[in-house]
């Protein structure tokens, strides 16, 4: 009788390990990053068929006539969850050892911004070749509090608009405000990119608004006294910060300019006249005086 | 057993009272944004403050809000002046913390659109072009408080300029904004005076604006010898000669017809 059950016992256990294709196929790798290239979030899983396949072996293929290895497949299905519960995207996909399904969850809504902060996970379930259900499983991906507020321009402006978003900034640019290139006949876009103390390290990336551009030109064209030198044009919030700017500064939209004379002794003076050149445009939202910043510079904004 | 009529009303007053409590919390919200705004030691809440209160809107403004911003731009104002006059005692002057939050503050009282701000915008002349457009869309109502600026013999000369550019507005917006002739005479002495005696040069050019425009008799005599006579300028105590040859130039500009700039 003992022995009767031992055997019992030793078949049923190597049933399980060599016949039952059991539960054993499990996810090798998850993933959910932002392609800034594509502009796309994707989820990636990867699963690993990992139990012993009864009808394996080495089999004549007579249009190579060599000799190849054989497996049955497994048939994976993979369903990517949006944070909200509601399903992103879904596939199928069968392959002998490595069933691999990249889910992508397409261009986030506006403005680049992922809105919805959660989890994604993907939801999987695997078959035989046979038909027969093998095992189901749940893989988290990762969740969407980093990408909430990712760049979504595919480049160096989707930084830069975290920048805006980090600092509190009352203004919320999008990929199509910035420009790499356009100086004017008298600015560099050097010059109205930066040009501060610590320079733009989004360069050539930038904000210059039409106004400022016209406004300096104009300036310029009023003062009739040569070039002005332009100490700081655009700035991004920690290139504003890292020079002392205020914290709502108009440098980082992309309207103002400090500016001082070329080709004249910088005085009271000669602060004024190119200050009154500024005025005369008619059209300037910030134009300070002599007396306003230490470093004396004339800051005007349009 | 309630009638239907009982039972719309036991409906409204739950609705009501829901509505009292979303007012009353509106309130205490501009309350709450009025507080930050008033304390100048936070910048950041103050900008934040600022804000908010630009998106409640000059239409939902209360009016402790609209006192708040009235209050926050004179003392912005005020900061300003006192630091022109620090500078012309030769004082060393340390940065200020938020310079441009006058521009910022004075973009929102003037959407207020309300004549009680007329004192706090005369307070902010000074800083560019936005505050004399919004002045002189007043018209005479805004009239004595810019003439008071314009006449004050200490006045900071950014300001008195402002005041000009503005009292030029006036005149050339008259036509749909109509002065009455004594303020049109006050305009036309405070602007004689502008244009004798020693002035700063900004002074001088913008008094120079002004009389182009009152089409004065008196005026345009004094303006002619501007433009005629170097010496009259080096006698209004400009004297640069770049200076004086710029502000001849512009003398000439004017009575040859030239509209001053900028624009109203």
């Amino acid at each position: 009788m003992k022995t009767r059950i031992v055997l019992i016992a030793a078949a049923c256990v190597w049933l399980s390990i060599v016949r039952a294709p059991d539960a054993s196929a499990y996810v090798v790798a998850n993933a959910l990053w932002y392609d800034t290239g594509a502009d796309t979030l994707h989820g990636v899983v990867y699963t690993q068929k990992d139990w012993w396949d009864p009808t394996s072996g080495w089999e004549f293929n007579p249009s190579c006539e060599c000799e190849y290895y054989y497996e049955s497949w497994v048939t994976t299905l993979a369903r990517l969850y949006h944070p909200s519960g509601s399903l992103q995207s879904q596939g199928l996909t069968s392959d002998p050892f490595v069933a691999g399904l990249e889910i992508h969850l397409g261009p986030p809504p506006a403005y680049g911004v992922w809105t919805q902060l959660g989890d994604h996970y993907a939801e999987t379930a695997w078959w035989d070749n046979w038909g027969m259900f093998l095992f189901q499983d749940t893989a988290y991906l990762a969740g969407t509090g980093q990408q909430a507020n990712a760049i979504k321009c595919g480049d160096e402006r989707g930084n830069i608009i975290e920048e805006y978003r980090a600092g509190q900034v009352n203004l919320n640019p999008t990929c199509s405000d910035f420009a790499s290139s356009g100086g004017t006949a008298h600015f560099t876009w050097s010059e109205l990119n930066g040009g501060f103390q610590d320079g733009n390290p989004h360069n050539p990336w930038g904000i210059v608004r039409q106004g400022l551009k016209d406004g300096l030109e104009a300036t310029r064209s009023n003062y009739n006294r040569g070039a002005i030198r332009l100490s700081s044009g655009y700035r991004c919030p920690h290139g504003n910060a890292n020079v002392g700017g205020v914290q709502q500064s108009y440098h980082m939209h992309g309207r103002a300019g400090d500016m001082y004379s070329w080709d004249h002794t910088w005085t009271e003076q000669e602060f004024n006249l190119l200050r009154q050149a500024a005025l005369n445009t008619g059209n300037t939202i910030e134009l300070f005086n002599w007396t306003t910043y230490t470093d004396r510079h004339l800051h005007a904004a349009w | 057993m309630k009638t239907p009529q009982q039972i719309v009303w036991l409906a409204l007053v739950p609705l009501a009272l829901a509505l009292t409590t979303a007012g009353a919390l509106a309130q205490v919200d501009q309350r709450t944004i009025a507080q930050q705004l008033l304390d100048q030691d936070n910048v950041a809440a103050r900008n934040k403050a600022l804000d908010m209160a630009q998106t409640v809107g000059a239409q939902n403004a209360s009016p402790e809000l609209r006192a708040a911003l009235m209050t926050t731009l004179a003392r912005e104002g005020q900061r300003h002046a006192e630091r022109y006059e620090a500078g012309r005692r030769g004082e060393e002057l340390e940065p200020m913390a938020d310079p441009e939050f006058i521009a910022r503050v004075s973009r929102v009282v003037i959407e207020l659109q309300d004549p009680q701000t007329i004192p706090a915008l005369t307070g902010a002349l000074a800083t560019g072009i936005q505050v004399p457009r919004a002045l002189a869309r007043f018209g005479e109502q805004a009239a004595p408080a810019v003439l008071r600026t314009v006449a004050d013999p200490d006045g900071w000369y950014d300001a008195v300029g402002g005041g000009l550019i503005t009292l030029r507005f006036m005149v050339e917006g008259a036509a749909t904004r109509p002065l009455s002739s004594g303020v049109r005479d006050q305009i036309r002495r405070v602007a004689k005076e502008r244009l004798t005696g020693k002035q700063h040069f900004t002074i001088l050019w913008r008094a120079i604006d002004l009389a182009s425009v009152l089409k004065d008799a008196e005026l345009t005599r004094i303006v002619e010898t501007i433009a005629s006579d170097a010496n009259e300028v080096a006698a209004r105590g400009v004297d640069d000669p770049e200076v004086v040859e710029l502000t001849q130039k512009r003398a000439a500009d004017l009575i040859a017809g030239k509209a001053p700039l900028p624009r109203p």
